[in-house]
């Protein structure tokens, strides 16, 4: 005979099991409101955690059976620039990055230039930049990402020796602490010439200039 | 009359259901309290794992009603340098750097007075580090960042033995990396600029992270 759900006091398991093909799952409810189910799908023999009352529909949790943890619904996003932004810094103007191409963005949390973390947390944040038509007048570039609880200076450069001229890039990376609604950004400033007339440059297919994020813990 | 928990042999579904309140399973041994799931009421209906008896209390696993998954108790600590270390490097003096102020260190495994990230348990840890340097010349022709762990390093960008100097006075750089560390490893920061004398700062601030370091265990 199939075994059938129990709970078994004299050894302390307690055991969900349909007796049958199907999903063994474990339902948490208030009031008669399926809120998340937890449980074996059997279509893949995953634990998974789920929204709602069915597993694989709504899945915040993922472990497959080698193993391997997924979190499906978890804040994440990847923005960058499509196409050239020109003359956007160069005579000290600080410039906030926007980005026109989203790769993914699970929760709709990026819009333009900002993120807005969806909860507090503890978030991994990563930008770059490839900057152009710089010349020897320029003196420095500084590179930041920005939330509302602190900035992250990430590659700069401020010379008055050995000026790179032509193209550069310029990059950061960081784990930062984000409170629900706070913001994230990026920006630029170059300095050294009269007007504004370096470039942030963009492309469809890769990311030379680009800012992503991921909600760690 | 309010809904009890029930066992449905048919469907395969356990369901724990109550009026109000927080409908959660208890796993103990020998009557003491280990760990605890189910939703939180008094939360927003947030599904939790908590260690002992009650939800709220000690959470390790928590996931929003929009699906978003928080791990509050993992390792995990970032820590900025909040004032300037002056003359620290540039005669090829390796500099550990002391991110002195922590903003977070979930586990108390950063060390703000020596700069060191020891490893709770063996595992894979995401480490990251920037350090802002000034007073940078045309002297010094090396500059080399790096994580220094127990295992193995990590190079940052820098530069190496440029015949025309470093540029100067200031400059950013960055380190990255996951690395596999051993309970106890270490991890810390290191800067090495040679080539002139020692006369480069390690610049601090005590609101952003111009010079930081951080870290999270990933698996």
């Amino acid at each position: 005979m199939a075994k059938q759900n129990s709970i078994g006091n004299a050894t302390g398991s307690l055991t969900v099991d349909p007796g049958a093909a199907g999903d063994s799952s474990l339902q948490f409810s208030i009031s008669g409101t399926p809120e998340f189910v937890i449980g074996v799908y059997d279509t893949d023999d995953s634990f998974r955690i789920s929204q709602g009352n069915t597993p694989a529909v709504n899945d915040c949790l993922i472990v497959e059976s080698t193993g391997v943890q997924r979190r499906p619904l978890n804040p994440l996003f990847a923005a960058f620039r499509e196409t050239t932004l020109s003359n956007v810094t160069g005579s000290n103007n600080t410039y906030n990055i926007s980005m026109d191409g989203e790769s993914y963005d699970i929760g709709g949390h990026y819009s333009g230039v900002t993120f807005v973390a969806p909860v507090t947390g503890i978030y991994l944040v990563v930008g770059n930049i490839q900057l152009q038509e710089l010349t020897t007048t320029h003196q420095g570039s500084f590179f930041a990402l920005l939330t509302s609880n602190r900035n992250f200076r990430g590659n700069t450069y401020n010379t008055t020796i050995n000026k790179p001229a032509g193209t550069m890039r310029l990059v950061g990376s960081c784990l930062v602490d984000m409170d629900a609604g706070d913001n994230l950004r990026s920006n630029i400033r170059t300095f050294g010439a009269g007007t504004n007339t370096v470039d942030v440059y963009g492309e469809a297919t890769n990311y030379y200039t680009s800012i992503s994020g991921y909600l760690m813990c | 009359m309010a809904k009890i928990n029930s066992i449905n042999n048919s469907t395969g579904a356990l369901t724990v259901d109550i009026a109000s309140g927080d409908p959660a399973v208890q796993f103990s041994i020998n009557t003491v309290a280990k760990f605890k799931i189910g939703v939180d009421d008094d939360d927003s209906d947030k599904f939790k794992i908590s260690s002992g008896s009650a939800l709220g209390a000690n959470d390790f696993f928590i996931i929003t009603a929009a699906g978003e998954c928080t791990l509050p108790l993992t390792p995990s600590f970032g820590a900025q340098n909040s004032a300037n270390d002056l003359n620290v490097t540039g005669d090829s003096t390796t500099y550990t750097i002391i991110a002195d102020t922590e903003i977070w260190d979930n586990g108390s495994d950063y060390n703000n007075a020596n700069g060191v990230f020891t490893a709770p348990v063996t595992a894979k840890y995401l480490l990251c580090g920037n350090v802002y340097l000034d007073g940078l010349a045309a002297g010094h022709t090396t500059v080399e960042f790096k994580i220094n762990g127990s295992n193995r390093n990590i190079l940052g960008n820098g530069y190496t033995s440029l015949t025309s100097g470093v540029q100067a006075p200031t400059c950013t750089n960055i380190v990255s990396g996951i690395l596999d560390m051993d309970a106890s490893d270490v991890a810390s920061l290191e800067i090495k600029v040679s080539g002139s004398t020692k006369v480069v700062d390690v610049y601090g601030s005590a609101t952003n992270f111009a010079t930081s370091f951080s870290g999270f265990l990933l698996s």
